[in-house]
Order: C-alpha cells, then structure tokens, then sequence
C-alpha cells in the first residue's frame, strides 16, 4: 500500500478547460484509512450487544394477584467490579424486598423510595424479587395495569381475569395455570381487565399459528442476501490472494467433524460430578433431545418458571455442559461437543 | 486489509440483519391479536347484556359496534395485511376500555361483597408471602444453614384453610405470625451465611485492590510525583486492615474514596 500520491495523475489529469481529475485507483486506501475503519467498525460492532445486556433486566417477569399487588421478579446483569448498584424500582410501596446474587448468597439492600441500593461485590448477575402495590388501580370494576418497563416482560394476570382494553402490541401469549401470561415489549403499557366468572380462556389457542410472519420473513431474505452477497466478495477477494489457506480449511473441517460428535449424558456426568440433581435431568432431556433442546420446552417438560428455568440454564453453561445461542428470539439450549474435566 | 475491511463490514451487516429481524419478530405474533380482541369482544357482549338487557345506551351501542367492527376488520386483516390488524386491534381494544369504563361504575356496589374483596385480598397477601419464604428457603438451602422451616410451612397450611372455611379473622392472625416467623427466618438466615458472605467480600476487596494496585504501579512509572498516588496507597493499606478486621462496611466507604482516586489517576495517565 503506497500512500503517496504521484505526481504524474495530475499532470494526466490537467485538461485544457483547467479542470483537475483525479484517478480514482487507490484513493479509497489512500484517504479513508482502512486500519481506522476497520478499527472503529470493530469497536462498534463490539459496543453493540454490550449497550444493550448491561443494566437492563435480561428477564422480567410480573404476577398480578386478585387484590391488583404485583410480583416483581427480575435478573439483571451487573458490573462485577463494583460494590454497589442502584436498581430504580416501579413505584414506592415495596414489598418481601430479597435480592440474591449468582452464587445463592442473600444480598445486602437499603430500599429508599422508588430505588434500592444493593451491595453487589462482585456479582454479575443478580436476581431481585419484590411485592409492589402501585402498579394496578382499579376505577369500578375494571382494574387497571400501568407499567413503563425498560425491557420486555411477561406478566401473569389473576384467574377469571379478562382483557378489555390494551394499549400496546403483546409479542406472545400463553396460559399457564388457567391465567393468560402475555409477553410484552419495552416502554409504556396499559392494561385493562375485570373479573368474570364467564370461560376466559381464549379458544384455539394454536389454531392460528401458522399464519406467517411476513415481516419477520421479510427481513430474513433481505439479511440473508445482503451477507450471501458479501461473503461471495470476501471469498473470490481471498481465492486471489491466498490459495494455501484451502488446506488449512480441509483440517479445519475435520477437526470440526470430529467436534460435533455428541456427548451422551453419562459421559458428563462423569466429566462434570458435581452437578446437581435437577440439572442432571436437563442434561439427560436433552442429551436424548438430540444433544439441543429450546429453553422453552425445557420449561414446559420440567413445569419450571421462566426465571428457575433460566437460573439453572445459566448454571449449566457456567459449568461449561452447554452453550446457549439465539434462534429467532429464543434460547436455543446445545450440549457442548468439547467438554473439561472439573477441577 | 481490502479483506478485513470487507470480513468487518459483513459482519456489521449481519449483526446489523439479526437485530433487525428481532425488532420485527419482536412486534408481534399476529394471531395473539385476534385471540385477545375476540375474547375482548365477548367478555364486553357479557357485560352489556347484564348490564342492560335489551336497552343498551345509544353512545354504547355505537362504540361496541365501533369496536366489534374493528375485531372483524381484523379477523379479514390476517394474515395478509399485519399493519391494518396492528391498526385494528389497537381501534377494538380502545373502544371497549371506553365502554367497560362506562358500565363498570354503576354496578360496582351491588356486584362485590366486602367479604369477597376479604378473602381475595388475605389470599394474595397469603400468596405473595409464600413466594418470599421460598425465595429465602432457597438461598438458604443453597448454603445448607439447617435452618428449620416446618413451623413455617405448617403456618401456611393452616392459614390457607381459614381463607378457605373463611375464618378471616383467624387467618389474619395466623398471616401476622407468619409475616413475623419469615422475617426472624431471614436474620437467622443472614447470621448462618455470615462467614461465608463476609469471605466472598473479602476476595472481591482483595481481587480489586491487586488490580488498582497495578494501575497505580503503572501510573508511578509515568510520573511518581503524582500527589494522588501516595492517598491512593494509603487508602489500599487502610482497606486491608478493616476488611481484615472485618469492618466491611467502613472498608466499603473508604473504596468508594479509593475509586475516585483511582478515576483521576486514569485520566492523568491517558492525558
């Protein structure tokens, strides 16, 4: 890479009406700075999920009881290298306030007004769980769930509840227990309901299930083919430059192959003793699942709540037993193919 | 580097592809709409015909019809049009919030007993107890406090079945008592973990202060005269010697001086 320009491109480009053309071969290596781009590129695409999983609660689930109070359950990523965090809590009247770290340890908390103060040290993930009597009026006989979250959530309305107004979009909806669990978006949400003693379970719940998601299918194609075009770039820009490296790929592939042999269940459990013995009945799930399983149906086989289920998800994967990975907005729960001893 | 340069755009641009197409899985399952505005639609049905019988007020007629249309708007919507359903839904469901708030204040009285409203309430308040105590039976568990919870559980039984013969009074009691026992139980549970929290405190402390130390260490090397450094060292001293003492919570303030001492030196050494 030259980063001069030579001399000679402006004296071919001199026309007679004066006006000065550049040649374009090179400038682009020349003025813009590759290492900077690639540099700064880089830094954003690190920066990205970092803004998005710090601070924020990565599960929030709410329980509204027959008398309006509201079950918080939240866990939230922190910085393991503060002593403290301050959680903003959604309103003043708190309730059986319990915070526990990752390690099951009870944490220290002071709560003053709508924020808590909890002592960390050290933790990375914190499960924070409280009662809250603000979050749902009622005016006659219709009670009302007002709620400003900064991320999406579920929440769990009483039995023999009805919906009779709504101001946001729900994601999903499921019945748990008789009650309708609706999955919600982040920001402002309002919900109305009343008692009833009428069925309020909605009919042909799968029914219509198959109706595609266009948008969702939409966005798919377009991602796909943006980076099937681009890959095919990359590659022929490095079949001109390297041949050598097809090698290397060959052992690669085979050293891959090798990887995706499945574990079998007994095998880590010899690997990995110490696990406990309801994380050994996931493991067995999906060992016979085919070596992956969705975080959801594990919920469903083992009637777990959301949050025990991801609890016991993540102590699997801290125990390197599996990795978790996206699948449209889902976790997708794998058996890792290349296990450690526990030391 | 052209090659980099292209790898990191496509990388961008899948990252870029897949929150995209979370954002739009995220709006929503179209189906869920019309499962909640019909089963909206009939639960408002219900409440007209009790409420009114046969003469269902003009301006209420008009919005149920408003509302109802919507919902079979929004049946003929799917699944090709998600946008007008989006528009729908929210149409259908605005209409009947109106109306419930229309009816629902004249029979209110007539409709709930205070004993209802009693035995509700005590059994949400029963509930929401019961979550805490498990949340605490877990931690303690987790740390094999040996602490025991059969009185506990067997408060629990037994204010359920007062709520359930309504014995209200008797259940209040027994949920006081309750309120009482699990609050004993969190500070025994406090007292039992004690050690093993304070030595978790303590390794974070020193884990911390052995990395401070080192930006410390590189920051005296660039220039030793920095003021802040020898508070900075004394602080760490003093650290050491209440965590050891186990004053954790005087340590604990003295971090948080610690830290911004720590931040200044940061920024001086970048400078």
């Amino acid at each position: 890479m030259n980063p001069e320009i030579v001399s000679t491109h402006r004296k071919e480009s001199l026309r007679e009406d004066g006006m000065l053309f550049v040649r374009t071969e090179g400038i682009f290596d020349t003025m813009v700075k590759i290492p900077l781009l690639v540099a700064s590129m880089i830094i954003v695409a690190a920066v990205m999920p970092i803004q998005s999983s710090f601070s924020s609660p990565r599960v929030l689930d709410l329980i509204i009881y027959p008398d309006g109070s509201t079950h918080v359950s939240a866990d939230i990523d922190v910085d393991p290298l503060v002593t403290d965090y301050e959680l903003k809590l959604f309103g003043n009247t708190i309730d059986n306030f319990v915070v526990v770290g990752e390690s099951g340890f009870l944490l220290n908390t002071d709560v003053i007004g709508n924020s808590a103060l909890i002592e960390t040290f050290g933790s990375s993930v914190i499960t924070v769980e409280y009662d809250i009597h603000d979050l749902v009026s009622k005016q006659g006989r219709v009670w009302t769930f007002s709620l400003d979250s900064p991320s999406d959530f579920t929440v769990l309305l009483p039995k023999n509840s009805a919906i009779v107004g709504m101001t946001n979009l729900p994601i999903n909806m499921e019945i748990i227990d008789d009650q309708n669990q609706l999955t919600l978006s982040a920001g402002d949400t309002e919900i109305d309901y009343l008692f009833s003693t009428t069925s309020l379970i909605p009919d042909s719940i799968d029914s219509t299930d198959s109706i595609p998601k266009f948008d969702y299918i939409l966005y798919v194609i377009g991602g796909v083919a943006a980076a099937i075009v681009i890959g095919i770039i990359v590659i022929r820009a490095k079949q001109k430059i390297v041949k050598p490296i097809q090698v290397q790929d060959i052992t690669q592939t085979i050293k891959t192959k090798q990887e995706t042999e499945t574990i079998d269940a007994e095998t880590i459990f010899k690997l990995k003793p110490d696990l406990r013995e309801d994380d050994k009945e996931i493991v067995k799930f999906i060992s016979n699942n085919g070596g992956q399983a969705l975080e959801s149906d594990l919920r469903k086989k083992f009637l777990q709540p959301r949050t025990t289920m991801w609890r016991a998800v993540k102590r699997l994967e801290r125990n390197g037993v599996i990795e978790i990975e996206k699948k449209d907005l889902q976790n997708l729960v794998k058996l890792r193919k290349n296990m450690e001893y526990e030391e | 580097m052209k090659t980099l340069a292209l790898f990191t755009i496509f990388i961008l641009i899948s990252v870029a592809s897949i929150s995209l197409v979370n954002d739009a899985y995220a709006q929503n399952d179209p189906s869920i709409l019309l499962r909640i505005a019909t089963q909206a639609d009939k639960q408002i049905l219900n409440q007209l015909d009790r409420s009114y019988d046969n003469s269902i007020p003009s301006k209420i007629q008009t919005l149920y019809e408003k509302g109802h249309s919507s919902v079979e708007s929004l049946k003929n919507s799917l699944p090709n049009d998600i946008e007008q359903a989006r528009e729908d839904f929210l149409s259908a469901m605005k209409s009947f919030k109106q109306i419930t708030r229309m009816i629902s204040e004249p029979v209110t009285e007539s409709k709930l007993t205070s004993s209802d409203i009693s035995d509700k309430d005590l059994k949400s308040k029963l509930n929401r107890l019961h979550k805490y105590f498990q949340s605490l039976k877990t931690a303690s568990e987790k740390h094999n406090t040996g602490i025991d919870f059969s009185e506990i559980d067997q408060l629990f039984t037994q204010a359920n079945q007062q709520i359930d013969s309504s014995e209200i009074r008797e259940a209040t009691q027994t949920i006081q008592q309750l309120e009482s026992s699990i609050h004993e139980i969190k500070k025994k549970i406090r007292e039992n973990t004690s050690d093993s929290s304070s030595d978790r405190i303590k390794k974070f402390a020193l884990k911390q202060l052995t990395h401070i130390q080192k930006i410390l260490d590189k920051a005296s090397s660039v220039d030793s005269d920095m003021p802040e450094l020898e508070k900075a060292n004394l602080l760490i001293q003093e650290i050491k010697t209440l965590i050891s003492d186990d004053n954790i919570s005087d340590a604990k303030k003295k971090f948080g001086e610690l830290n911004k001492i720590v931040k200044t030196v940061k920024k001086s050494i970048h400078q």
